[in-house]
């Protein structure tokens, strides 16, 4: 049984329609030979009959011979006669014929040889046969018959091959006689020798028709098994479009349809990790590049830490000299006074600039906390507030009454706003049409967690793709030598990002700028009293 | 009566700078080149501030500071730390060193002498 297990289906379906079928055909022929013997023995019982019959005829002569007073132990003449005519009325096959002999095998009664001897006769195999049926014939028992079978050749009929002969007989004891009818086999079964011409080459036809269905049908079976097999290492080979295309309504149906959904959650899945895959490894790419630029934010901190300290001491240097030349000088000489005013300015720029370095290495001085974001909001705008009225710029100040309040540094944000609105003021400074400025504040969500989200859009030209990339870096700059020193926008980046905020920049074509910043907030409970004056 | 300041600055430009500056505001001004010839001039001579810079080679201006307290004759002496660190927590370092103001590098001129006099004053009373 393991070892059947063992085998491919195909094979075992063979094996069981084998097992099925070469018994149904061993009963095939079986049957086929019992009806053959049942026609043998119908077609013998003709050649009894005829003996028997002949046998009666003898017994009603010889009662008759009885009841006329003739002896009993010899057939009368009559009775010859009678007998003769009796025997020449039988037809037995085509050449068949009955006929009596002395039990020395002397011929009584016989179309041909009557009153010849024919108990030396030998058959084609050389055997006497008819003195065997001498010998056998009045040992056989009352009321039964003998049969023998012999090849024969007939010279009469012009030789040819010996062919098989059946001969019944009986032993007439009163007579002494020996009853015998006998033919040509195939005469006897004739209709049956006919048959077998069929029978053999049917049932051959059948043996082949059995194993060619056998292999046919179990092939056919396992098509569908074949066919998901195929299927399924195809999609083991990462062929995730692969279906399998069978009829609906049986068990391969059934499978098939499972197969099928399956390949397709398999294909969406995989569809589905990729995405994923992509999208954190997007998300790494992003926040490599946002760690490389703090880190180098860092490393240019501490430097610029470095040369605003260096530069710091000359400068404080400079301008003490200055005020001191400017006191001796006195006010009267103008033209002295005027180089001196030139000297100053470019000290003032110079502490700018410092101020500026400082303000963007100022990384450690920052301790956040919850605090309403109209607190450095506001007080950006009240230090800008004049500027702004200056350049005819409209502020449009939309916060959310909702707001929870943002962890962070009020001073640093401070410096954010600050930054953000001077670009912006900056932006607009060659605008012709409406001059707005909108800073809007609503709640939002950032990694997860609680977070304010705060838009300052211009209606300014906008920000050209190339500077877009750019913006961030140090000392990068769109304005005129001297107005700018570069680091505004990297300080507002630096400092959002040690709020752990994000900032991105929007500037569609025609529409301005808008500048959007997220910042955690405090989790539930914090929200910023509604505040909702313009300054 | 010209009142006295002892100004302590590893830095030559500033030094001849708040020299000519204090001088031209009517101060006598002693100069130090680092925290040891300052500690060396406030023994010698009696002054009436210090201004004090805070980053210098070997003696920096805290210890400077905590060693001018020290002294018996300087224990009261207003000392005015200026620096171009400006970190609360320097500010505190200073302050608990025990200087008398802490100001900020660079400083207007017109500032740094207003704060002089602000302290001169709270000190006179």
């Amino acid at each position: 049984v393991s070892r059947f297990r063992k085998l491919r289906v195909r094979t075992r379906l063979a094996v069981t329609f084998a097992a099925v079928l070469l018994p149904l055909l061993a009963a095939e022929l079986l049957a086929i030979w019992s009806f053959r013997r049942g026609l043998t023995d119908a077609a013998e019982l003709e050649l009894t009959n005829i003996v028997d019959h002949l046998y009666r005829v003898c017994a009603s002569q010889r009662e008759r011979a009885r009841r006329a007073g003739a002896p009993a132990d010899r057939p009368r003449a009559e009775d010859l006669a009678y007998l003769r005519d009796v025997l020449g009325s039988f037809q037995v096959g085509r050449t068949g014929y009955a006929y009596v002999m002395e039990a020395d095998g002397t011929l009584v009664i016989h179309p041909v040889l009557a009153g010849r001897s024919i108990r030396d006769s030998r058959d084609s195999d050389g055997v006497r046969f008819i003195e065997r049926i001498c010998e056998d014939a009045p040992r056989l028992a009352a009321g039964e018959s003998g049969t023998i079978r012999y090849p024969w050749q007939d010279e009469a009929e012009g030789g040819g091959a010996p062919r098989m002969k059946i001969l019944k007989y009986r032993w007439f004891a009163p007579w002494g006689w020996i009853l015998a009818a006998g033919s040509y086999e195939e005469e006897v079964y004739g209709a049956l020798g006919r048959a077998e011409l069929y029978v053999l080459p049917l049932v051959l036809a059948s043996v082949v028709l059995v194993a060619v269905l056998t292999l046919a049908l179990s092939r056919w079976i396992t098509r569908p098994l074949r066919e998901l097999s195929d299927a399924a290492a195809a999609l083991a080979e990462g062929q995730l479009e692969r279906r399998v295309e069978l009829p609906a309504g049986d068990e391969f149906g059934g499978l098939a349809r499972a197969f099928n959904a399956m390949a397709e959650q398999i294909r969406l899945k995989t569809l589905e990790l990729e995405r994923r895959v992509e999208e954190r490894t997007e998300e790494l790419r992003v926040a490599q590049a946002r760690l490389v630029q703090s880190m180098k934010l860092r490393a240019l901190g501490d430097l610029v830490a470095g040369v605003a300290h260096e530069i710091n001491n000359p400068l404080m240097a400079s301008t003490t000299m200055l005020h001191v030349l400017a006191r001796e000088a006195g006010v009267d000489d103008a033209a002295l006074q005027r180089r001196l005013e030139v000297l100053r300015r470019c000290n003032e720029r110079i502490g700018r600039i410092v101020s500026h370095l400082r303000d963007f290495s100022r990384q450690s001085e920052f301790e956040p906390r919850p605090i309403p974001l109209a607190l450095p909001l506001d007080n950006a705008l009240l230090i800008t507030g004049q500027q702004l009225l200056n350049h005819q710029i409209e502020l449009h100040r939309e916060l959310a009454d909702d707001l929870p309040r943002v962890l962070g540094d009020p001073n640093t944000l401070e410096q954010v706003f600050l930054n953000l609105i001077a670009n912006a003021r900056d932006a607009m400074e060659r605008v012709t049409g409406p001059r707005i400025l909108t800073i809007r504040a609503v709640p939002a969500v950032l990694d997860g967690g609680p977070a304010v989200a705060v838009s300052l859009a211009d209606s300014g030209p906008g920000i050209p793709e190339e500077v877009r990339e750019k913006m961030f870096e140090p000392f990068f700059t769109t304005k005129d030598v001297g107005r700018g020193t570069g680091l505004g926008l990297s300080i507002v980046y630096g400092i959002v990002e040690q709020h752990c905020g994000r900032i991105e920049v929007e500037s569609p074509p025609g529409q301005g700028a808008t500048f959007r910043i997220l910042l955690p907030a405090q989790p539930a409970g914090g929200t910023e009293p509604p505040k909702e004056q313009t300054p | 009566v010209k009142r006295r300041i002892l100004v302590i600055d590893d830095d030559e430009l500033v030094l001849l700078s708040l020299e000519e500056l204090l001088a031209s505001a009517g101060y006598e001004v002693a100069t130090a080149a680092d925290g040891r010839a300052g500690l060396a001039a406030a023994g010698r001579q009696t002054c009436d501030l210090v201004l004090l810079d805070v980053v210098m080679p070997g003696l920096n201006g805290f210890d400077v500071c905590r060693a001018l307290r020290a002294l018996p004759a300087c224990r009261h002496l207003p000392i005015v730390m200026l620096t171009a660190k400006s970190a609360q927590q320097d500010r505190e370092q200073g302050l608990a060193a025990g200087a008398t103001l802490f100001l900020a590098k660079p400083i207007q001129p017109e500032q740094l002498l207003e704060m002089i006099r602000l302290v001169f004053a709270a000190t006179a009373t």
